[in-house]
């Protein structure tokens, strides 16, 4: 066995010195293999440079047509257009769809000519006149309140803190802002909102009346004073002071046309209430107690 | 994975794969490509270099190369008439004697299976320790003594 062992050993020895001589015959050396990968990596990475080169310039069109869609679209969204009618001045303002808005004497409207076809609104202060062309919802929105409409023509009055919408033609829907309140009236109603404490009623009187400031006539039905030089003063753009010794319980109804020059107005004002009024300067009276 | 981590890997393990793929299939063609797509393989998919784990790796991918080819049945059991080595240059052997010893070898080798045959040539024409080899294969130390054996009591039978 020992024998044995040596021999295998010895073999295993002069087998070792062979495999020591020998090689094998590859026929591509390791540096021609190399050059071959190398040249296959570089390729691939110019492959991948061009590409991310590619979608850099994708990403930056991208971005750019974002930033042209954001820009636009805010620039049309917020854009606005405000119409001012002066103080005895009325102002007839055609909107982009071909609605039209009669504007009271100091009275604005604004909105957003390039958002119309998707959005119609308008914000209104002081007392218009809408005739609203059919279409998609048409809103007027002001301080206290807000008006929506398919297509019809009405008016809404903002003033002496107060929200009264008269519907000529078609529905009109009001609501005053918290939209606690809505309402919806008909050809010839109005609809008064009570601000103080957010209630609505529908009002169903001398309608033309409302009205009749398009055509320069004002009919006042039962109006404080006080609330009638108000509109004088807005209509013919004149500034009038109350003496302290009128009254203020002071109720007028009657009418006067603008046809006559703010004199005229007060002279009948003055006949009812024996007042008598004196023109301290151009556009700017007093009106005192005849006694 | 840097290009110049990729070149020390290639230098360290070019050569070693390569004979180990040859070792496998007696193919010399095929293991030069098998080595270059392995290495192109690493390449692609830039592995983390850790000197430690990336032997074993290297050996992992151009075996599963190897594989795949294999399955392919792109791999000729041809072993028998291709499985050559060759004296290296300035050997002073070139007797018919030893040429003689060469082709017995190249056969009997050749008839070995081919696990047997990889461990056997590693040991012998790579010098690598059982347990080097038991590394880079990821088998034991005893798998390998085993085959090692195996294949010494072959060759034992056939050379004599």
């Amino acid at each position: 066995m020992n024998d044995n062992k040596n021999i295998s050993e010895e073999e295993n020895s002069e087998q070792q010195e062979f495999f020591k001589k020998v090689e094998i015959p590859f026929t591509r050396s390791k540096e021609e293999v190399w050059d071959t990968l190398s040249k296959k990596i570089e390729k691939e990475d110019f492959v991948q440079a061009q590409g991310k080169l590619i979608s850099m310039v994708w990403y930056q069109v991208a971005a750019a047509v974002v930033i042209l869609l954001v820009g636009s679209t805010s620039f049309m969204r917020l854009y606005s257009t405000v119409v001012f009618a002066d103080k005895g001045k009325h102002i007839h303002h055609f909107l982009p769809d071909g609605s039209s808005v009669e504007l009271n004497a100091a009275s604005t409207i604004s909105y957003h000519p390039y958002w119309w076809r998707f959005k119609r609104d308008v914000t209104l202060d002081g007392e218009a006149f809408f005739e609203v062309k059919k279409g998609t919802q048409f809103i007027v929105e002001s301080r206290f309140g807000k008006t929506e409409v398919l297509g019809t023509s009405f008016n809404i009055n903002t003033r002496n803190k107060a929200y009264k919408v008269f519907c000529k033609t078609g529905k009109v829907k009001v609501s005053n802002s918290s939209s606690s309140v809505a309402l919806l009236i008909t050809p010839g109603k109005i609809a008064v909102l009570d601000l103080k404490n957010n209630t609505g009623k529908v009002e169903n009187r001398l309608s033309d009346h409302v009205i009749s400031w398009r055509l320069n006539e004002f009919y006042f039905d039962a109006k404080p004073l006080k609330e009638v030089v108000e509109e004088i003063e807005i209509q013919y753009n004149v500034s009038i002071t109350l003496a302290d010794d009128i009254s203020e319980g002071l109720i007028y109804s009657g009418r006067f046309t603008k046809k006559g020059s703010a004199d005229v107005a007060l002279e009948l004002l003055c006949q009812t209430f024996n007042l008598n009024f004196t023109s301290i300067e151009k556009n700017s009276y007093n009106l005192s107690s005849n006694n | 994975m840097s290009k110049e981590e990729f070149k020390i890997i290639y230098d360290l393990y070019f050569d070693p794969v390569r004979r180990y793929i040859y070792f496998r299939s007696g193919d010399e063609e095929l293991a030069t490509d098998i080595a270059q797509e392995a290495f192109l393989k690493i390449w692609e998919k830039q592995f983390d270099y850790h000197p430690q784990n990336t032997k074993s790796l290297v050996y992992k991918i151009a075996l599963d190369q190897y594989l795949t080819h294999y399955r392919r049945g792109k791999v000729k059991a041809n072993y028998l008439n291709e499985f050559q080595l060759s004296f290296t240059e300035g050997s002073e052997e070139h007797s018919l004697e030893y040429e003689e010893l060469k082709t017995h070898y190249e056969k009997t080798l050749a008839t070995l299976p081919e696990k047997q045959r990889t461990v056997f040539l590693m040991s012998r024409l790579d010098e690598f320790t059982y347990k080097e080899i038991a590394a880079r294969l990821k088998i034991s130390v005893k798998a390998v003594e085993k085959r090692m054996s195996l294949a010494l009591g072959v060759l034992k039978k056939e050379m004599k």
